[in-house]
């Protein structure tokens, strides 16, 4: 018998985990694309309350990524107690059975969402554009999206992590240290760059991102080349993916 | 076989709950595990379950190591923990989804269980009462029909009708391929039921005797007085005098009495493990 992946064990786990948390995953995805309609809908007209459509669009996008790092948060919350955890850790399945079910279903989750979110954009900015053409400018273009798309995956990568990393306070604990993390690094970014550029104040830079320089009557962006980006690029998808397998080492070494 | 191999454990490198123990478990028995609170019983059943890991030493149940927690070692294992926590779903949802795990499950075996312990069916097992919730994992447990069947503490929260279903339902359940683990501090809950007995105290193991071996090396029996008899190992008045615990020389049958064995070991360690070394 395979010790390591079988498709049999993997999918009774799937229905074990739906049959456990199915209705309320499906109840708070309906719940989510209520909210998110009533957010983005074109047919309402906000501007009348002073609302502009886009920020309300990127209001769902936060809120989605609220709830999918709130999601993320509790995959593994089971293990945080030791009635729940003996019953998980003792199911007739191998560890990556049980670390790929459950983030089969996160992942599902988060994928609904995220490509609701998208699609609801692309098709109410349309919408919208019918009254007022000048909005299709503010439209997400497609590298604006994707850096959206992989924010919220980093976002969920790190509270996956989280939830089996702490026991307690999960969604505090990891928020804590992913803005801790973002303001030093940030930080660090902004000392590396002002140290290059003699501590003009007209240059600002993001971390992975092109430097921004402010002049009188101008702004110039530096880019990285094609090849330093796409290695860049790379390396963020690894880290996602990192993410995760330290999550899959803290699974296997789960002690109760 | 279940091989317990110079263990050690301790939840701080400081101070550890056991030291070096070294235990096998046979096939066809249901062994006893007894020891006061807190004598590390159910970190021993955590450790045997690869749900706590040994700081030295090995354990081995038949050529599986528990901590590396492979399917084939857990489709033949099964651990009622103290504390339960049961999914909020009918008992046929809890099948439909739990059972395909365990190859050797029988659900008409099951039922049977369930019929033994008056368990009300259709509802959500979450709508049960804590000791017919428990009366459920002790049911799935035994109809899983693994190997290995460990039990920490499954008497608390039964009422006293359940306490001798379980016993019945228990050996009824035991074969010769199967080893089953019973750990309790309500050493009566006990009787009737095993065969064998560990008792655990102060990180090592005192006793791990078969029931047939401590009555052939020990007596329990009810003396007018136990005053200047060297043979008494335990003693507590009873109405007709003494109920007592002493070393069976003139090899005379007696039943085993769990309560008054634990009391006279945990006050004389020394001589009994004197007593049991004896040819």
């Amino acid at each position: 018998m395979n010790q390591v992946f079988s498709f049999h064990r993997y999918w009774l786990l799937l229905k074990l985990d739906f049959a456990e948390n199915g209705k309320r995953s499906l109840l708070s995805l309906a719940v989510i694309f209520g909210l998110m309609l009533i957010m983005m809908s074109p047919t309402i007209d906000y501007s009348k309350l002073g609302f502009d459509p886009v920020f309300l669009h990127a209001l769902a996008y936060f809120f989605i990524t609220f709830c999918t790092s709130l999601s993320a948060s509790l995959v593994f919350d089971k293990y945080a107690s030791s009635t729940k955890g003996i019953n998980a850790i003792l199911i007739p399945a191998s560890q990556t059975e049980k670390f790929l079910a459950a983030l089969t279903g996160n992942l599902a989750f988060a994928t609904v969402l995220i490509a609701l979110f998208i699609v609801m954009h692309i098709w109410f900015m349309e919408i919208l554009a019918l009254d007022n053409k000048d909005i299709l400018n503010r439209k997400f273009n497609l590298h604006f999206l994707a850096r959206l798309v992989y924010i919220y995956y980093l976002v969920q990568g790190v509270c996956f992590l989280g939830s089996i990393y702490f026991k307690k306070a999960t969604y505090i604990k990891t928020a804590s240290v992913l803005v801790s993390f973002i303001i030093v690094f940030s930080l660090i970014n902004r000392t590396f760059v002002r140290s290059l550029t003699d501590a003009d104040p007209a240059i600002s830079a993001m971390p992975f991102g092109q430097w921004n320089i402010v002049g009188r009557n101008a702004m110039f962006q530096i880019e990285y080349s094609e090849s330093t980006f796409l290695l860049i690029k790379i390396f963020l998808v690894f880290f996602v993916l990192g993410l995760w397998y330290i999550a899959f080492v803290r699974l296997k070494e789960k002690e109760i | 076989m279940i091989h317990v191999d110079s263990v050690s454990f301790g939840y701080s490198s400081k101070k550890l709950l056991f030291e070096n123990l070294s235990v096998k478990l046979h096939p066809g028995n249901i062994y006893g595990l007894l020891g006061k609170n807190g004598a590390g019983k159910s970190s021993l059943l955590r450790n045997i379950a690869g749900l706590l890991y040994p700081t030295a030493g090995k354990i081995e149940i038949d050529g599986w190591e528990p901590k590396k927690r492979q399917p084939s070692f857990l489709q033949d294992f099964f651990l009622i923990p103290e504390e339960i926590d049961l999914p909020s779903v009918t008992i046929e949802k809890y099948i439909e989804t739990l059972a395909p795990f365990y190859p050797k499950f029988d659900e008409v075996q099951f039922r049977n269980y369930l019929g033994e312990f008056e368990i009300p069916q259709g509802n959500k097992i979450t709508d049960l009462s804590y000791g017919q919730k428990k009366k459920v994992l002790i049911s799935f447990g035994l109809a899983t029909n693994t190997k290995h069947l460990i039990m920490d503490e499954p008497t608390n929260g039964l009422d006293i009708p359940s306490k001798s279903q379980f016993r019945k339902v228990v050996s009824s359940a035991l074969d010769p391929h199967r080893i089953i683990l019973i750990s309790t501090h309500q050493v009566r809950d006990l009787d009737n039921l095993i065969d064998s007995i560990i008792i655990l105290d102060d990180s090592k193991i005192l006793v791990h005797h078969s029931l047939d071996e401590i009555s052939e090396k020990l007596r329990f029996t009810t003396l007018v007085t136990a005053e200047d008899d060297t043979r008494i190992l335990y003693s507590e008045p009873s109405l007709k005098g003494y109920t007592v615990v002493m070393e069976n020389l003139e090899q005379e049958d007696s039943r085993v009495d769990l309560e008054r064995l634990f009391n006279a070991v945990m006050n004389n360690p020394a001589r009994i493990r004197k007593i049991f070394q004896k040819p």
